[in-house]
């Protein structure tokens, strides 16, 4: 059967805390399981975190949407997955049945961040100012490449706007107040070759 | 296989021209360009470049760090869409 074109999923369609929540309140996603390793019950784990390193020092986790957390036993690396045990979870049969499952870590217990630094749901859904105080949009997804991120800012009408994560670009970030400000890139057109 | 030395580095010869005119003007607007296989050279420190990713230019500030490196490199023709907005993910600049 033909597939169809992929529309991107945008970070913003995404579900998600608003910028202004307190780290207190927030639980984060390190990773997806998807399968069991091994016979001893260890859960392979899909990381989304940019920070696996950090996830051997943490000790509780909640799987799915549990309102306990669990704790977590051990933490190893594999194949670029990491491998997890949690409490009475012994066989491969019962990782199975939480295949699927998104792994969180309280936003507490996340890596601290550095100066300039914010994490993804502090940024997506901020209003865009330019420097006169004048409404560029809302920051909707942001683009990762092999440099900065690049933010990308949807007005309400007219086409996007793509602003490097740099202080040349982005002055000033306040997820408290909802709100950045911003230089807009001005651009010079080559000639298509 | 790698490039021979002999040669030098490739940097699109439209790309270089249009750096070397913006820096003698200190002109620091972005440059778009599709010239992905083209190297960083020194003269671009500080410039932004927007590079072509098949389908929009990413906006990418130069630094020290990229020189030597291919453009195309830092616009990834293709995009992961595995995780959404509450990953344990931090915006990087």
């Amino acid at each position: 059967m033909p597939r169809g074109p992929v529309r991107r999923r945008r970070l913003i369609e995404t579900t998600g805390p608003d910028p202004a929540t307190p780290l207190e309140q927030v639980r984060l996603v390190v990773g997806t399981i998807i399968g069991a390793h091994g016979v001893a019950g260890e859960a392979k784990l899909l990381l989304t975190t940019d920070d696996p390193e950090h996830l051997r020092t943490i000790k509780r986790v909640w799987v799915g949407r549990e309102e306990q957390p669990r704790r977590l036993l051990g933490v190893r690396f594999h194949a670029g997955n990491a491998l997890i045990r949690l409490p009475g979870v012994t066989t491969p049969e019962q990782v199975e049945a939480l295949r699927g499952l998104q792994v969180r870590i309280a936003g507490t217990d996340a890596r601290p961040n550095d100066e300039g630094e914010y994490f993804l749901f502090q940024l997506i859904g901020l209003r865009a100012y330019d420097e006169a105080g004048a409404l560029l949009g809302t920051l909707t997804d942001i683009l990762e490449t092999g440099a900065h991120d690049v933010l990308v800012v949807t007005p309400e009408d007219g086409p996007e706007l793509l602003l490097p994560n740099h202080p040349q670009y982005v002055l000033e970030i306040r997820p408290d107040e909802g709100r950045l400000t911003a230089r807009p890139p001005v651009y010079v057109e080559l000639p298509k070759p | 296989m790698s490039r021979s030395s002999k040669k030098g580095p490739y940097i699109d010869p439209k790309l270089m021209q249009k750096v070397e005119t913006m820096n003698r003007a200190t002109d620091r607007r972005v440059i778009k360009t599709w010239a992905r296989a083209s190297t960083v050279f020194p003269g671009m420190i500080g410039h932004t470049v927007a590079i072509h990713n098949g389908k929009i230019h990413v906006p990418i500030f130069i630094t020290e760090q990229m020189v030597g490196h291919k453009l195309g490199e830092f616009a990834p023709t293709r995009t992961y869409r595995g995780h959404g907005r509450d990953a344990d993910r931090r915006g990087r600049r």
